[in-house]
């Protein structure tokens, strides 16, 4: 399990400030916000790239510390900064950074390069940003992590392989063990595909928990304006005013007025709404 | 363990070229301006003596060898790439990587130097003299490294680097033996400027690699921007 407690880092102005959460073992964890929100920080404490101020992470009971290797021994990345040394091929790449992987399967590697339509003698750099994420990915796999880090990877990713990739991912956490923390921007796939969400804005965590209780807490209702606005405004986040309906997000937690649609809001809605929050209340 | 330092030299080397490092192209363009200096400064003191092909061949050798260390030295900066961070390493064993990594082309360096210098010795006229400062400034050119980071000490070692070069092959002026009045105060001021300047600045770069080592270890503070 990975835990967060209390961790605060402070980058410039920026301040990444969040409270306890764990992501639990067997889970597709979504980590969503708007660009700038503190995602690839947050990702950056998690893989021990930058300090916290204060707080700890901890990883299967393990600090990074105290258990450094211990730790990066489970992890698994994609991350937005190419990684791989860009005049090496993908295979030598492969080969050379796995030799610090006790568990790193060079034919699972050559297999997944395969698999992903990667030219292995093709010099890394010359790859396509896509290709260069699916070289990524498949390293990821290889060194057989427990906790898979991706940072972004989707949205570089053609339809095609959208679908092996959340396969691959799907397959990764069947044993109920492993877990993947996935901060992305394409949503959709999202909704369908994760057990548990983190949204963040402005360096904080919004909210995080299952998906079960995501849709449950945060429902979008759409109706008459007269009977949006009868809404206690405690419960609502946004309402979104149309020519002839108009549309809230609210907190799931009070009987709604009669004539309104109730249903769960997906992560996009949840997003948009969260982001015009105080606009059209 | 030996193959893994070569292996890590070699894919290192590879994956740091030359044209997508601005800085290192300078570096390597300073290299014939050096060499210019150098053909000008021997005129001078020798006073336009004839080339001969023995010299062509002493001069290539010499030359040869300090254009790959100098090369080598770009090509390998003393730094971590960030997938080095994400790989199972303690700091420790980061430290023990990048000190190994310096130490091995370093002593690589430092063999071509002593090699250099006894091929100077077995097929060119250069006497026992000029290699006993030959030998020692280029093992100390050998261990040279490039930290950009650090403008004052890549400003010391950009200046050092042909110091040691210039005043390296000027040497080779000296005749194989019967020395006259002129080159024994040749010799004791060439050994005065290899003390009193180029050793101390050569062991304040070298205090620094130790502590750049330290700092590069952390990610943080050896991979910002990286």
């Amino acid at each position: 399990m990975i835990s967060f407690k209390e961790v605060n880092r402070k980058l410039g102005r920026f301040e990444v400030k969040v409270a306890s959460f764990d992501i639990p073992e067997g889970c597709i964890c979504g980590l969503v916000g708007r660009n700038g929100a503190g995602k690839t920080t947050l990702i950056n404490l998690l893989l021990g790239l930058i300090k916290p101020d204060s707080g700890e992470i901890v990883i299967d009971g393990m600090d990074y510390e105290n258990n450094e290797k211990d730790i990066r021994k489970l992890l698994g990345f994609v991350l937005v900064d190419e990684l791989f040394m860009q005049h090496l091929t993908p295979e030598d790449n492969g080969d050379h950074f796995g030799s610090f992987y006790e568990a790193y399967d060079k034919e699972e590697y050559r297999h997944f390069l395969e698999k992903f339509n990667i030219a292995g003698r093709k010099r890394f750099k010359d790859l396509s940003r896509g290709q260069k994420l699916k070289c990524q990915f498949a390293f990821a796999l290889a060194i057989r992590p427990k906790y898979l880090i991706l940072d972004e990877p989707t949205a570089n990713f053609d339809p095609e392989f959208r679908e092996d990739f959340w396969k691959s991912i799907r397959q990764f956490t069947s044993n109920g063990i492993n877990s993947v923390l996935l901060a992305t921007h394409l949503t959709d796939d999202l909704d369908r595909m994760a057990d548990m969400l983190i949204f963040m804005d402005e360096g904080k965590i919004i909210c995080n928990g299952d998906m079960e209780n995501f849709r449950q807490q945060y429902r979008i209702l759409s109706g008459e304006k007269y009977l949006l606005k009868n809404i206690p405004k405690e419960y609502v986040i946004n309402i979104e005013e149309g020519k002839y309906s108009s549309k809230a997000l609210v907190i799931n937690k009070h009987g709604f007025p009669d004539g309104l649609t109730d249903q769960p809001a997906s992560i996009e809605e949840f997003m948009y709404h969260y982001s015009k929050r105080g606009e059209g209340k | 363990m030996i193959g893994k330092l070569i292996n890590d030299y070699i894919m290192t080397g590879r994956s740091t070229p030359l044209k997508d490092n601005p800085g290192g192209v300078g570096d390597v363009a300073m290299f014939p301006l050096v060499m210019q200096i150098v053909i000008i400064l021997r005129g001078i003191i020798t006073g336009g003596s004839a080339y001969l092909w023995s010299d062509a061949l002493r001069d290539s050798i010499f030359t040869i060898v300090y254009l790959i260390i100098w090369i080598s030295q770009i090509k390998h900066p003393l730094k971590m790439s960030r997938m080095y961070y994400l790989c199972p390493m303690k700091r420790e064993e980061r430290v023990v990587y990048l000190k190994n990594a310096y130490l091995f082309r370093s002593i690589f360096h430092s063999l071509l130097i002593v090699i250099s210098c006894i091929a100077l010795y077995v097929v060119s006229d250069t006497g026992i003299y000029p290699l006993l400062y030959i030998l020692p400034c280029g093992l100390m050119y050998s261990f040279l490294s490039n930290v950009r980071d650090n403008k004052k000490d890549f400003v010391r070692a950009v200046i050092l680097k042909p110091a040691m070069y210039i005043s390296s092959y000027i040497q080779f002026t000296l005749p194989a033996s019967g020395f006259k009045t002129g080159d024994l105060v040749f010799i004791a001021c060439s050994f005065a400027f290899m003390l009193l300047i180029e050793l101390p600045i050569f062991i304040s770069l070298m205090r620094t690699v130790k502590e750049d080592i330290k700092h590069i270890a952390i990610c943080e503070e050896g991979c910002l921007g990286c």
